[in-house]
């Protein structure tokens, strides 16, 4: 292998990091929250820029059927209202969103996320809160673009991470080489 | 491109590990140790174009550049790609680790069947047609990733036409720029060092 090659091809991989406009994912994720009504809302995207769009999104009970679905909007942002079902409990409670192109994204309810959702207030006619029930839900609501920024920056991957694979990758075929070398001039010596 | 868990069927899943097991040991076999830096820099090109997002339609696409990988490390291919979608899976959870096997297959085996179709083309050709054929080969080895990850999803039981429309229809922009990006780079290493491009082995027919 020349110098060149090397030095062409390292262009290339630096060349590719610096991708204009296009962040560094393609994996599906989706951010999940529990509003009062109650609704189970969230967001399905690719990164913080891109949402999914017009993605299906599921709510599946504990054995796994389909119970309430919904569309994204532009945003990616969907809302599963689920007031007409009367149910108490979504603990175990899964909401999917599966693309057609094999990608998918699942987020498990694990905690009993209904307990004081059940009373009248919404988003757009919001009380002062007057008991620990309204109080809860009224911090969860202020709280929500905070965990929802901070979900979205959990799943970025970040080009520090990119580079550390590299490393690796360079590292793993360079110990690989070593190997080949070592067992090549021990062959030599016999 | 990069299959998830538990969407695919089991028996696709088993069938396709064996094969992709098979395919990356044909590949080793034929590594020499002066291969080894290409297979590291090309595996790198693979995994951080592979990261790379481009907003396509209601989704996203990316880029892969297994065509190039293809024509320059024939059956090599396998294990360069193996390396790396083996590290997007576990850093970046970017495709499920028991679909690994088709996830190689679906990636690394256009890029394979791209080197048995174009190298000899490659080396037949005037330099002036390099690019077109480094840009053809580039766009086929996307296009037919595409119709793979549909057949994977149709063995499954899915629409093979809706799967296969959807997904060919959100790479063709990426298979052009693809084509492009291969065309330019193989251009540019035909003029450099055509020995960098193993033809595949001739039969004793088409040697005589």
């Amino acid at each position: 292998m020349s110098a060149r090659f090397a030095i062409y091809t390292l262009g290339l991989i630096g060349g590719l990091l610096t991708f204009p406009t296009c962040g560094l994912a393609h994996k599906l994720h989706m951010f999940v929250t529990i509003e009062p009504g109650p609704v189970v809302a969230g967001r399905v995207y690719y990164s913080r820029t891109t949402p999914y769009r017009r993605a299906r999104v599921d709510l599946l009970d504990r054995s796994g059927k389909t119970i309430k679905s919904a569309r994204s909007d532009e945003e990616g942002r969907f809302h599963l209202k689920l007031k007409d079902l009367g149910l108490q409990d979504l603990d175990g409670f899964t909401v999917r969103c599966e693309t057609k192109d094999g990608h998918g994204v699942e987020h498990k309810i694990l905690a009993n996320a209904l307990t004081g959702s059940q009373d009248k207030h919404t988003h757009d006619h919001f009380e002062a809160p007057q008991s620990h029930g309204s109080l809860r839900e009224t911090l969860a609501l202020e709280l929500r673009p905070l965990k929802e920024q901070i979900n979205a920056l959990e799943t970025k991957i970040w080009l520090r991470d990119v580079l550390g694979g590299v490393g690796m990758l360079m590292g793993v075929f360079g110990l690989w080489m070593f190997w080949l070398a070592r067992s090549h001039s021990v062959g030599k010596k016999e | 491109m990069h299959l998830v868990d538990g969407i695919v069927s089991t028996p696709l899943v088993v069938s396709s590990a064996i094969i992709a097991a098979g395919a990356v040991a044909i590949g080793l076999k034929r590594v020499d140790p002066d291969d080894v830096p290409k297979i590291a820099l090309l595996s790198a090109a693979f995994f951080v174009a592979s990261v790379i997002r481009v907003p396509i339609g209601p989704g996203a696409a990316h880029l892969m550049l297994t065509g190039l990988l293809g024509l320059i490390l024939g059956p090599m291919i396998f294990p360069a790609v193996l390396a790396g979608l083996l590290l997007q899976t576990l850093m970046f959870g970017f495709g499920g680790i028991s679909v690994l096997g088709l996830n190689l297959l679906n990636i690394a085996l256009p890029g394979f069947l791209a080197f048995l179709m174009f190298s000899p083309l490659l080396h037949r050709c005037p330099s002036s047609q390099v690019i077109i054929w480094g840009a053809i080969a580039g766009g086929f080895a996307v296009i037919g990733s595409s119709l793979m990850v549909a057949g994977s999803l149709a063995f499954s039981g899915q629409g093979f036409w809706t799967a296969a429309k959807l997904i060919v229809l959100a790479n063709l922009p990426v298979a052009v720029v693809e084509g492009l990006v291969v065309g330019v780079a193989l251009s540019f290493l035909f003029k450099l060092k055509p020995g960098l491009f193993p033809q595949p082995k001739l039969t004793a027919k088409q040697a005589a």
